[in-house]
């Protein structure tokens, strides 16, 4: 039922196959060259799974790119923003060096956007931080952080 | 007495006929001295590197010598110089820039001085020459031609090339070294790494910097980072916007930053500069920001002495 036919685009197809489900990660793998057309398509998929598996983080793992521009952080901060109001929440993972070093640059440091080193990383805070109900607020959230949550407040930093 | 005068005659003229003997004897002496000396200047030009070139402005070789000929390095292949007569110098040597280069300032400035001129050998060997030409008038038919000196300097030019080489190598490891020196990364448990800084820190030693720790977080999988800054004394709004970008990428991979040792000076520039660093966790010293990080990976310090102390 959630395989509605408004929701496959062509434009989907190349993407379809980055988005896998991992506990209760989905795992989007962002391709190397996002086009703008395939922004919104994947915003659009992302949010179909995660009703479909119900899944609680959305791990966008960036691990491929290795170009970054102004559009590529309004399309995290989008895609972050989308998917909290479903309930989940977004990490992302995996980005490069030269990547971040550009992202500082341009003042791109997604304060509210949790990130990890790789997906081990991943999967080891949303198997210590994975009863998150979709009602908790986000102060609850923060203090639901990987590392003990009276010493720190990783949503702050 | 009429045989005396013919006798004092006879012995004029003979003397005379002597003198000029001697003359001449003088001059085929001189003439042979000549000729040694000029072989032995010949000599001399091609041990030094220099040639001699005479050539028309067409190109058109009209003589050359053995020493232009080993700067040519097309000494096996006319054994004979005069064998060259009537080429072209571009059968001689590969142009490597503007074909003609020289001979247009030539025919501008009626001469050339200390020109640097590249070219490369028939051969492909590469090949520079400080080339001196002026402009004669052809014995003959009275049409401008060049009288070239050309020196082989290749070799110097190889021995400067190289020891630029070896300078810059010495430079870029010296420059490593410091760099080293300057931003090490000291992984003291699972997860926690500590950077201390020292000194001053511009711009290059900042992206440097940022460069090193996320190397580091990636490679000790650290997500505890300690900055120690107990070694900068001096601070300003420049050195903490960079201290900020470092933290701030930290974070993207995943690690979360505490600064430790900020000396009384440095606060006080801090609240003084206006700068808000109430988000980032900041501690007196690397102690402290150690036991902070220890703490948030949920690891304890416990005493063992007091243990065995209880169980006497």
């Amino acid at each position: 039922m959630f395989m509605d036919d408004d929701f496959t685009d062509d434009a989907m197809s190349g993407v379809a196959s980055t988005i896998q489900k991992l506990e209760d990660l989905l795992l989007v793998t962002v391709p190397r060259d996002l086009m703008d057309d395939q922004v919104l398509s994947l915003r659009r998929e992302v949010v179909k799974h995660i009703r479909l598996y119900n899944s609680l983080w959305v791990l966008l793992d960036f691990s491929q790119v290795d170009i970054c521009d102004s559009y590529f952080g309004r399309f995290i901060q989008s895609m972050a923003n989308m998917v909290r109001l479903t309930g989940a929440r977004v990490i992302i993972s995996g980005l490069q060096d030269a990547v971040i070093e550009t992202m500082v640059e341009l003042g791109m440091t997604l304060p509210d956007v949790r990130a990890v080193l790789d997906l081990d990383e991943a999967l080891a805070m949303s198997r210590t931080n994975g009863k998150v109900d979709a009602d908790t607020s986000e102060t609850e959230l923060a203090e639901l952080s990987f590392l003990d949550s009276s010493t720190f407040d990783f949503f702050e930093v | 007495m009429a045989d005396l005068e013919m006798s004092k005659q006879e012995i004029l003229d003979e003397l005379l006929a002597a003198q000029q003997e001697i003359t001449d004897l003088k001059a085929v002496i001189a003439a042979h001295d000549d000729s040694r000396i000029s072989m032995n200047q010949q000599k001399m030009l091609e041990v030094a590197g220099v040639g001699m070139v005479l050539y028309k402005f067409d190109g058109t070789v009209l003589s050359i010598d053995r020493g232009a000929l080993k700067i040519f390095d097309l000494e096996d292949v006319y054994p004979d110089p005069r064998a060259v007569q009537g080429k072209k110098m571009g059968d001689l040597m590969v142009y490597t820039g503007r074909r003609g280069r020289l001979r247009s300032i030539i025919r501008e400035q009626g001469k050339a001085q200390n020109v640097l001129y590249d070219f490369k050998t028939v051969k492909g060997d590469l090949r520079w020459c400080l080339h001196d030409s002026y402009v004669i008038q052809h014995p003959e038919t009275g049409e401008d031609i060049i009288q070239a000196i050309i020196r082989d300097i290749t070799e110097q030019k190889l021995a400067e090339a190289e020891q630029e080489r070896l300078q810059q190598e010495i430079i870029e490891a010296q420059q490593r070294a410091i760099q080293e020196l300057s931003t090490p990364i000291i992984p003291v448990m699972d997860g926690i790494i500590v950077m201390p800084l020292v000194g001053s820190i511009d711009s290059l030693r900042a992206k440097d910097l940022l460069r090193t720790l996320l190397e580091g977080i990636t490679h000790y999988r650290a997500r505890v980072v300690i900055l120690d800054v107990t070694g900068v004394s001096i601070v300003d709004t420049g050195i903490v916007n960079h201290l900020d970008k470092t933290i701030q990428a930290a974070r993207l991979k995943g690690a979360r930053t505490i600064v430790t040792g900020i000396s009384d000076a440095v606060a006080e520039t801090i609240v003084d500069l206006g700068i808000d660093w109430g988000k980032i966790q900041t501690l007196s010293n690397l102690q402290a920001g150690l036991l902070a990080a220890l703490r948030s990976l949920g690891i304890q310090l416990v005493s063992t002495a007091s243990n065995t102390t209880h169980s006497d």
